[in-house]
C-alpha cells in the first residue's frame, strides 16, 4: 500500500551542518566507526520525522549530544518521499511543530505533539500512508496510535538488549509500554481488517459507558421519586385511572356546588345532609376501631421481637464466656479418663472403659472450640435477621399510628362539619354546606395536581428506562459485531503469522547454525527451537531478520508497512564478526538490491529503501557499492561551518 | 456419618443450658464470689448450685429471684419462670456431680462431707483458676451475684430445703424429688 522513502537529510545550525547524499532506493550503507555520528544519521532521521530523541535536548542533565545541544537555532531538513510524492519536513529543535511542503510549494503546519489539535503531524503521515488512526483504550484512558509508535518496528536501533525487538518506548510518552499496545502495532502494519477491529473495540467500550451511565441516571431518578412520594410502585394506567376518577368526582362537586348556590335551602334538605355526614362518621369510626386494634397487635409483636432480641444477645454472650472457658481450662475430651486424668488412646466406637459406644452419640458433649465458634456465628447471624424483623415491625407501627392520627383528624373535621351545618337549618341558603362542598374541592384539586406530576415522573421514568433499552440493544449488536470482527482478524493474523513464520524460519536456519525451527508466537514475538535457550549473540540474527521479514512482507503483499527499514549498528557485544556479516548478507538473498540501479523508480522489485549504518568492515565486501557514506573521526557526521 | 451432616446435627444439638462449659464457667464464678477458699468458708451442699446457674446467668431472672423473697405475691409469668429454673436445675444436677467431680479429681476443687451426708465444696487458688478468673468477660455474672446475695445474705451457708422453701415453695411452685 503505502510507501515512504527518505531522499535527504540536510542538519542547519549556527555552529553544525551537514548535508546527506542522496538516498536511493534499495539498501543504503552508512559506514563509520564508533563515535563518528552513525546513530546521530538515523535519530536525525526519527527527529525530522517527528520522533523523541532525549539526547538532542539541551535540557536533559545527562547523555546530551554535545554539538547538537550547544548549536542553535538549528533545524532539520528532510526530503521524503510518499507514494511517489516529494515533500520537504522542516522542524526546528525545541519546537513542537513540523513544516510540510508540498510538490507544489504550498506549506502546512503540524503540531507534533497532540493535545487538543486537529489534525498532528503523525495524523497527517498516516493519512498519506493510508494507515487509519486507531485509538486505544487502556484502564481509563484512550490512546490514538501515531506514526511513532509504529515506527518502533520499522527503526531497528541500536540496543544493548535487542530480545525485545521492539524500539523502545519514547521517554515523553504518557503511556506506559504495554503488550496490548506492542500487538496492536504489528497488527496495523501488516493486518488488513484490524482498523475495523480497533474501531467497533473503542465504539463498544463507549457504548458500555454510555449504558452505565444511563442506567445510574435511572437509578437516582426512582430514588428521588422515592423520597418525595414514599407511596407504592404505581404504574401509569393506573394513576391515568385515578386521575380520570378524581376529575369525575370534581365535576360531579362543581355542578353540585352550582345546585346550591342557585336553589333555595329547605330544613329538610339540610336534615338530608347532616343524615350523610353522620353515616360518613359511622364508617370511618368503624375503620378508627379496627386499626387501633392492629396497633395493638403490631405493638405486642414489636415487644415481643425485642424480648427475643434481647434473649439472643444474652445467649452469644454466653456462648462467648463458654468458649472462654473452653479455651482457657480444657477439661472434658473423649479421651481423658475421668478417674486419672489422664489422655488415653481410645478405640474408636469405644468409651475409655472399653464398652462399645456410638462415636457419634459420644461426640454429644465433646464440642471443639471450632463448633462453638460455629454455633457462635449462626447465633450471630440470626441476630441480624431479628434486626431486620425488628425494623420492618416498627415502621409498620409507625405506619398504623401515622394512619390513626389522620383519621382522627378525618372525624374530628366531619364532627365540625356537622355541627356548622345545623346552623343552615334556619338559613336560606346552605352557607356552611357550600363551604365545606369548596374545601372539599379543595383538597381533590391538590390530589388532582399531586397525580399529575406523578403521571409526568411516571412518564419520565418510562421514557429512562426505554432509553436503557435502546442502549442494551445497541451494546448486544456492537458486541456481536466485535465477536465477528474478532473472528475474522484472528483468523487474517493466524494467515499473517503464518506466512511471517515461513519467511523468518528460512532465513534463521541460514543464518543461524543451531536454529531448526522458527516462528512468531501469538504475542508476535520470536519463538525459536520451540523456546529453548539460545546464546546471547543469536539475539542479533533474531532480531534482525524479524525486521527483514517485516519489510519483505511489506513488498510481497498488500499491508500497511511503508516498505522502508531504518537499521542502525546491528551489532552488538556477543557477536563475532563473522555471523554478522553474515546476517547482514542475507539482505541481497532477501530482496534483489543488486539490481536496483541508482533513481530507479520504474522496477517494482526495488519499490523499497533500507537504510543501513555499521562500523568500518563490519559488512560484507561486495556491499561496497551500497556505501553512500563514510565516516571517521577526521570526517565526522556534523561539520564545523 | 458425612462430617458436614455431623457438624450440622452439633450445631442443632447444641443446648447451651445443659452445656458443660456453660455449667463450669457458673460454679466457678459462684464459688469465687462467696470467696469459698479453703474448709473455713466452704460453699454448703453442692444441690444449691444447680439451680443458682440459672438465676446468675440472667438479669431477669435474678429479678424474679429477689421478687420471689419479698413478701408480696408475684404474677403468673415469673411463677412459671420458677417453675422452669427449678425443671432445669433438676435436669443437670448430675452433669453438676460429674463436673465437681472432675475438678476435685484435677485438684481445682476440694469436696467435703458435710453434715447430713450433703457435698460441701470450696476451691484451690491455683494458678490455672487464677489465669481463668483475671478476665472481665463475667461482670454481668458478678453483678447479678451481688443482687442475690443482697436479697438472700446467708445463701453461702444455707440449707438446701430451706433454700428451697423460701425460693419456691412458698411461692407455690410443684417440687419434687428424684
Amino acid at each position: 500500500m503505502g510507501r515512504l522513502a527518505i531522499r535527504k537529510l540536510i542538519y542547519n545550525g549556527k555552529k553544525y551542518y551537514y548535508e546527506s547524499p542522496y538516498l536511493n532506493d534499495g539498501l543504503n550503507i552508512i559506514v563509520g566507526d564508533n563515535g563518528t555520528g552513525k546513530s546521530t544519521f538515523t535519530n536525525l532521521i526519527y527527529f525530522g520525522l517527528g520522533g523523541n530523541v532525549d539526547s538532542f535536548n539541551k535540557n536533559r542533565s545527562t547523555d546530551k549530544h554535545a554539538e547538537i545541544c550547544e548549536d542553535v537555532d538549528n533545524f532539520l531538513r528532510l526530503e521524503i518521499e510518499i507514494n511517489d510524492k516529494s515533500y520537504i519536513l522542516l522542524r526546528y529543535f525545541y519546537e513542537n511543530e513540523i513544516t510540510v511542503i508540498s510538490e507544489d510549494g504550498s506549506s502546512k503546519n503540524y503540531k507534533i505533539f497532540r493535545r487538543d489539535y486537529n489534525e498532528i503531524f503523525s495524523d497527517w503521515i498516516l493519512n498519506e500512508l493510508g494507515i487509519e488512526v486507531v485509538e486505544l483504550f487502556q484502564g481509563n484512558y484512550n490512546w490514538k496510535i501515531n506514526f511513532t509508535d509504529l515506527f518502533r518496528l520499522i527503526y531497528h536501533d541500536q540496543s544493548a538488549d535487542p530480545s525485545n525487538i521492539y524500539k523502545k518506548l519514547d521517554t515523553n510518552h504518557f503511556m506506559s509500554d504495554s503488550k496490548m499496545m506492542r500487538k496492536a502495532i504489528f497488527e496495523i502494519l501488516l493486518g488488513k481488517s484490524f482498523t475495523q477491529y480497533y474501531k467497533v473495540l473503542l465504539d463498544l467500550k463507549r457504548k458500555e459507558k454510555e449504558k452505565e451511565l444511563k442506567k445510574e441516571i435511572l437509578k437516582s431518578f426512582k430514588e428521588i421519586k422515592k423520597t418525595l412520594n414514599n407511596s407504592e410502585e404505581i404504574n401509569l394506567v393506573y394513576l391515568e385511572k385515578e386521575l380520570q376518577n378524581k376529575e369525575i368526582q370534581l365535576n360531579r362537586l362543581l355542578q353540585y356546588r352550582e345546585k346550591l348556590k342557585t336553589t333555595n335551602n329547605t330544613p329538610a334538605k339540610t336534615i338530608k345532609n347532616i343524615e350523610k355526614e353522620k353515616l360518613e362518621y359511622l364508617r370511618l369510626e368503624l375503620k378508627l376501631s379496627e386499626l387501633k386494634e392492629r396497633e395493638r397487635e403490631v405493638y405486642k409483636e414489636l415487644q415481643q421481637l425485642k424480648k427475643f432480641k434481647e434473649n439472643s444477645e444474652l445467649e452469644i454472650r454466653q456462648i462467648q464466656k463458654i468458649i472462654y472457658t473452653h479455651q482457657k481450662l480444657n477439661i472434658f475430651s473423649p479421651d481423658i479418663c475421668p478417674y486419672c486424668l489422664n489422655q488415653v488412646e481410645r478405640q474408636k466406637n469405644r468409651c475409655v472403659c472399653g464398652s462399645e459406644i456410638n462415636e457419634d452419640d459420644y461426640e454429644r458433649f465433646f464440642y471443639s472450640t471450632k463448633d462453638y465458634i460455629e454455633i457462635l456465628k449462626s447465633r450471630q447471624k440470626s441476630l441480624e435477621s431479628i434486626d431486620f424483623a425488628i425494623n420492618d415491625c416498627e415502621d409498620e407501627y409507625l405506619n398504623i399510628k401515622k394512619n390513626i392520627d389522620q383519621m382522627q383528624s378525618e372525624l374530628d373535621k366531619i364532627q365540625k362539619n356537622i355541627i356548622e351545618l345545623s346552623t343552615d337549618i334556619n338559613e336560606q341558603y346552605s352557607f356552611n354546606r357550600i363551604r365545606q362542598i369548596d374545601d372539599k374541592i379543595l383538597i381533590l384539586k391538590q390530589e388532582i395536581q399531586n397525580i399529575k406530576q406523578e403521571i409526568s415522573l411516571e412518564k419520565r421514568r418510562d421514557q429512562l428506562e426505554k432509553e436503557l433499552q435502546t442502549l442494551n440493544n445497541e451494546y448486544e449488536k456492537l458486541r456481536i459485531e466485535k465477536k465477528e470482527l474478532e473472528i475474522q482478524s484472528q483468523k487474517e493474523m493466524l494467515n499473517i503469522r503464518t506466512i511471517f513464520s515461513e519467511y523468518y524460519q528460512k532465513y534463521m536456519i541460514d543464518v543461524l547454525k543451531s536454529c531448526r525451527v522458527a516462528s512468531i508466537n501469538d504475542d508476535y514475538m520470536p519463538v525459536i527451537n520451540n523456546g529453548i535457550y539460545h546464546e546471547k549473540s543469536a539475539l542479533v540474527p533474531i532480531r534482525l531478520m524479524y525486521f527483514l521479514t517485516l519489510l519483505k512482507l511489506s513488498v510481497e503483499e498488500n499491508v500497511n508497512y511503508p516498505k522502508f527499514l531504518l537499521i542502525d549498528t546491528p551489532q552488538t557485544a556477543g557477536i563475532d564478526d563473522e555471523n554478522l556479516i553474515k546476517a547482514i548478507s542475507k539482505i541481497d538473498d532477501i530482496f534483489d538490491i543488486f539490481n536496483c540501479s541508482e533513481k530507479n523508480k520504474i522496477d517494482d522489485n526495488c519499490s523499497f529503501q533500507i537504510i543501513l549504518t555499521t562500523a568500518k568492515d563490519k559488512y560484507p565486501i561486495n556491499y561496497e557499492k551500497f556505501v553512500i557514506e563514510n565516516l571517521t573521526e577526521n570526517n565526522k557526521l556534523l561539520k564545523l561551518k | 456419618m458425612d462430617t458436614k451432616k455431623l457438624e450440622v446435627k452439633k450445631r442443632i444439638m447444641f443446648i447451651k443450658n445443659e452445656d458443660y462449659y456453660f455449667l463450669l464457667y457458673n460454679i466457678l464464678i459462684c464459688l469465687k464470689f462467696f470467696q469459698c477458699f479453703n474448709e473455713k468458708k466452704v460453699f454448703h451442699d453442692a444441690r444449691k448450685l444447680s439451680s443458682i446457674i440459672y438465676f446468675m446467668s440472667s438479669y431477669e431472672y435474678t429479678n424474679i429471684f429477689c421478687r420471689s423473697l419479698k413478701a408480696r405475691k408475684i404474677s403468673n409469668y415469673e411463677k412459671s419462670i420458677l417453675t422452669d429454673v427449678y425443671s432445669k436445675s433438676k435436669i443437670i444436677i448430675n452433669d453438676v456431680y460429674k463436673i465437681l467431680f472432675t475438678l476435685s479429681k484435677r485438684n481445682d476443687l476440694c469436696l467435703v462431707k458435710g453434715k447430713n451426708n450433703n457435698l460441701d465444696i470450696y476451691i484451690k487458688e491455683n494458678k490455672i483458676l487464677d489465669d481463668f478468673f483475671e478476665t472481665s468477660l463475667f461482670d454481668e455474672e458478678l453483678s447479678n451475684l451481688v443482687l442475690i446475695k443482697q436479697s438472700m445474705n446467708r445463701f453461702r451457708t444455707l440449707k438446701y430445703e430451706t433454700y428451697i422453701d423460701k425460693v419456691f415453695k412458698s411461692n407455690g411452685v410443684g417440687l419434687w424429688d428424684v
